[in-house]
């Protein structure tokens, strides 16, 4: 019996500086099954997983893998348990070509790098556990979701039996969530056991075979999936029923903000954006809906000034007139009025080792007053900074801890909080709430919304489809660099646009 | 079977405690190395380190290396928040010693003390600013790499002083490679206070260690350096101009090790005059990084530990003069220092276990 158990964890306690991350809990993993691990963002998973691949220590408890009491110190110690943790963000040297990075690290992958039996091994891996990859393309450019499969790649490997997903759909696409799906399956399907993070109720149903329910640092129960439903679930999460999905009031349209006419823009040479034209009005959300990888990433960056267009043009209507601002820099674009939420926020988003309110100020739009000369008035900063964590209900312990240490929600909520702070008339907001739990998405919602009724323009640019339905007034989907089509919200339907999204010329 | 476990700690060491730890080990395993020469590592200690702290002399050479070391390391402090691996400190140094020696001997020779003086300092200034803005240009507009760029600037710098004292410069009443002393007015040092040390140096270099800690961390531009340095994406994502940043982070960088090298020929026991370079600056701005580093890269504690470099310079001296000549003392004083600093910074932020057969030690 004790070997179909592949973990068992018991009494795991483990306090960080004013909080109890994981208070006595207790957690069990079989072989060959995917035990979804559910809860909000800081209920503690993350924390129960790291304890179990040896990024963190405990305080107190005790763990057994297959069985056997063990000590789990470091990652090294986890790996030889066959303990593997996919990271959410890839950990992959960029200028490697894939196969490097799979055997870097491998004894066995001997002096001479890489031998004809390794590759031929891991092409097999691959094909078996369907991870559809070219081992020869340098990591650079693979996209987010490619540098994942790198990641599962280098777990199989290593041989790894027990494999630990935290929050890996939050970037992916509905079709390379798929991918991914299937490899799940597969991978417990032979005697392996998975735990998936996540705080998306749906996918308990869509994956998992049982669900370990997390709140507050406590587990508050473990079911069969066949045996739970949804309302059960929610209810457990968030110790009440919360309505997720918000009401959409109907827009009051005003002028074009932004008109775009014939845009190009390349990445590494390669158009990604092909010739789009649209106009954005002030008083709407238009929602750019697509795959990712589709140009969305090039369309923003350009709208943002961050990177030259080889074609076209982009006029921002402000004050009365047409501007063309094609070739402004970002600090003129935000300065005027143009406001930017980055869909990698840790790196795009936040300084993470910069103090909370230093990352407020970011860009010097916010507070006027303080930051109008040479010098910054701290005194100001700091006392405005606090305001605005408690406005928008951003948890942190003082404004003065570097941004790096709140949880990933709570950076989210700090970039919204300082975008919408600087009082924008456009805000382009690349996958907002991706990977934040139901209550920041639904404020994060509600505070977009809000800005649109008081006038401003929002493009949403977003992979979530329930996002883009929510809230958009219009609707566009890009593929393959291209508009595919405008849909007003009232004749927008899901499955067109479902369509539209995945059909390759 | 022993093995090593390097975890991240969950919260950093500060650097008053790595730093702290990191000289006194290296002052052990300094005196070690030499103990293998015969040197009797407690005389050592006593003659070395505290003779010095006892005589006037001793004083006055560990502030005049300091100063040298508080001005340099301040400027390197401005370019490494900037994420800008400034390693031409050295030729920057030696730009602010031709500044001075031009301001000195061809611009005002005649002007007195009041004009002479803070001349010197702000041209010296410009010349080591406009050292590293070449390097700083370089990298925002070409994206030279400036550790490359810096250190062949060094090179330029060197043969440029050679250049000057064996040429156009030259002391004609002398065959040594040396420029005319300067007049009276531009010496800086005045043996009179009970510590012979260059008054207008210690103010400038105070005033400069004060003025940067305000620049770095009270200002919008060193919030802009500070934001590059950290997470360049996220600052250009923000309109903060990379280029901008570099540039005057080099600049001013440069500047300050500029100062340096006004106080390095004005500011000595020695005669002012330009010397040969290696008697300007005997390694000053590479000895600089050890002391912004052991500082944690701010600009007020570089303040202390410029004057402790100061004198362990001057103790790997003293040895090198009492014990064993044919030993680079001062070399082994920094490099051993350099290679304890290194493991010091990985030290503060990982927590290293060594584990014997299932039974785990600490290394706390």
């Amino acid at each position: 019996m004790s070997d179909s158990i592949a973990v068992r964890m018991i009494g795991i306690t483990k306090r960080f500086p004013g909080v109890v991350a994981n208070d006595n809990v207790d957690f069990e993993l079989r072989a060959g099954e995917i035990h979804v691990l559910l809860g909000e963002n800081g209920a503690g998973k993350t924390t129960l997983m790291n304890i179990l691949a040896g990024l963190y220590t405990k305080d107190s408890g005790e763990i057994y893998v297959w069985g056997q009491k063990v000590e789990i110190l470091s990652p090294q110690d986890a790996l030889r348990l066959g303990i593997y943790m996919v990271p959410q963000t890839p950990k992959l040297v960029q200028s490697m070509t894939v196969l490097e990075n799979v055997i870097i690290g491998l004894r066995k992958a001997g002096m001479i790098l890489p031998t004809r039996r390794a590759r031929s091994w891991i092409e097999n891996l691959a094909k078996s556990y369907y991870i559809p990859i070219d081992i020869d393309a340098p990591v650079y450019r693979l996209t987010a979701s490619e540098q994942k499969r790198v990641e599962l790649l280098k777990a199989l490997v290593r041989h790894a039996k027990i494999l630990i997903f935290d929050e890996i759909t939050a970037t992916l696409s509905p079709s390379e969530k798929a991918d991914i799906f299937k490899f799940m399956r597969k991978f417990a399907m032979s005697g392996g056991a998975i735990v998936f993070v996540t705080h998306k109720i749906n996918e308990v149903f869509e994956i998992g075979d049982r669900v370990t329910v997390m709140r507050k640092g406590k587990v508050v129960g473990t079911f069969d999936v066949s045996d739970v439903t949804q309302d059960k679930l929610t209810e457990l999460m968030f110790g009440k029923k919360i309505e997720v999905g918000i009401a959409h009031s109907s827009a009051k349209q005003g002028d074009v903000a932004l008109r775009i006419r014939d845009l190009w823009v390349e990445f590494d040479g390669y158009p990604s954006v092909r010739g789009v034209s649209f106009d954005l009005y002030y008083g709407e959300i238009l929602g750019i809906a697509g795959i990712a990888g589709n140009g969305q990433k090039e369309l923003v960056e350009a709208i943002i000034g961050l990177r030259r267009p080889s074609m076209g043009k982009i006029y921002m209507n402000a004050d009365g007139g047409f501007i063309d601002i094609t070739d402004k820099s970002t600090s003129w674009r935000l300065k005027s009025g143009i406001s930017y939420i980055p869909e990698d926020r840790i790196r795009y988003g936040i300084v993470p080792n910069m103090s909370v309110a230093e990352n407020l100020i970011l860009g010097f739009r916010c507070l006027r007053g303080a930051l109008d000369g040479f010098i910054i008035d701290w005194n100001t900063v700091r006392s405005w900074a606090s305001d605005v964590i408690k406005k928008y209900r951003i948890v942190a312990p003082s404004v003065d801890i570097p941004a790096r240490h709140l949880s990933g929600g709570n950076i989210q909520k700090l970039i919204v909080a300082r975008e919408l702070e600087s009082k924008p008339k456009i805000i382009v907001a690349f996958n907002p709430t991706l990977g934040l739990d139901v209550s920041s998405t639904k404020y994060v919602w509600e505070t977009l919304m809000d800005m649109r009724d008081r006038g401003a323009a929002i493009l949403l640019i977003s992979e979530d489809l329930d996002e883009i339905m929510s809230l958009s007034d219009r609707i566009m989907v890009m593929s393959e660099g291209e508009i595919k089509g405008i849909f007003d919200r009232r004749e927008a339907d899901i499955d067109t646009i479902g369509r539209l999204m995945v059909r390759a010329k | 079977m022993i093995r090593f476990i390097v975890r991240r700690r969950e919260k950093e060491l500060t650097y008053t405690y790595s730093s702290t730890i990191a000289i006194i080990v290296s002052i052990i395993l300094s005196l070690a190395i030499l103990a293998f020469f015969g040197i009797n590592p407690i005389i050592a200690l006593a003659k070395a380190f505290v003779g010095p702290i006892l005589t006037t002399y001793g004083w006055a050479s560990i502030l005049y290396n300091g100063l040298i070391l508080l001005l340099c390391g301040v400027g390197l402090v401005i370019a490494f928040r900037a994420g800008v691996w400034n390693i031409g400190a050295e030729g920057q140094i030696l730009m602010g010693a031709i500044a001075a020696t031009w301001v000195a001997l061809y611009l005002i020779p005649d002007a007195p003390s009041i004009v002479m003086i803070p001349t010197m300092f702000v041209v010296g200034f410009l010349f080591g600013g406009i050292w590293g803005l070449i390097a700083g240009v370089l990298k925002a507009e070409l994206d030279v790499n400036e550790v490359l760029s810096t250190m062949m600037l060094n090179y330029v710098a060197y043969q440029l002083v050679y250049y000057l004292v064996m040429g156009p410069w030259a002391n004609p009443l002398t065959n040594y490679p040396v420029s005319e002393p300067f007049p009276e007015s531009a010496w800086m040092l005045k043996i009179s206070g009970p510590i012979p040390v260059s008054i207008p140096t210690l103010i400038v270099a105070l005033v400069a260690a004060i003025l940067t800690h305000f620049l770095i961390f009270n200002t919008k531009l060193g919030y802009e350096i500070r934001a590059v340095g950290s997470n360049p994406n996220a600052a250009r994502a923000y309109g903060i101009s990379y280029k901008k940043v570099v540039i005057v982070a080099m600049f001013l960088s440069g500047g300050l090790a500029g100062l340096a090298g006004v106080h390095a020929v004005a500011g000595g026991l020695l005669v002012p005059q330009l010397r040969r370079p290696e008697q300007i600056s005997r390694g000053f701005g590479f000895i600089a990084i050890l002391v912004a580093w052991l500082a944690g890269i701010k600009p007020l504690p570089v303040i202390f530990t410029s004057i402790l470099m100061g004198l362990i310079f001057l103790a790997g001296f003293v040895i090198q003069v009492l014990f064993a000549r044919g030993i680079g003392a001062t070399n082994i004083f920094t490099g051993v220092m350099l290679l304890v600093l290194s493991v010091a910074e990985t030290y503060r932020r990982y927590e290293i276990k060594i584990e014997i057969h299932g039974f785990t030690r600490r290394g706390s």
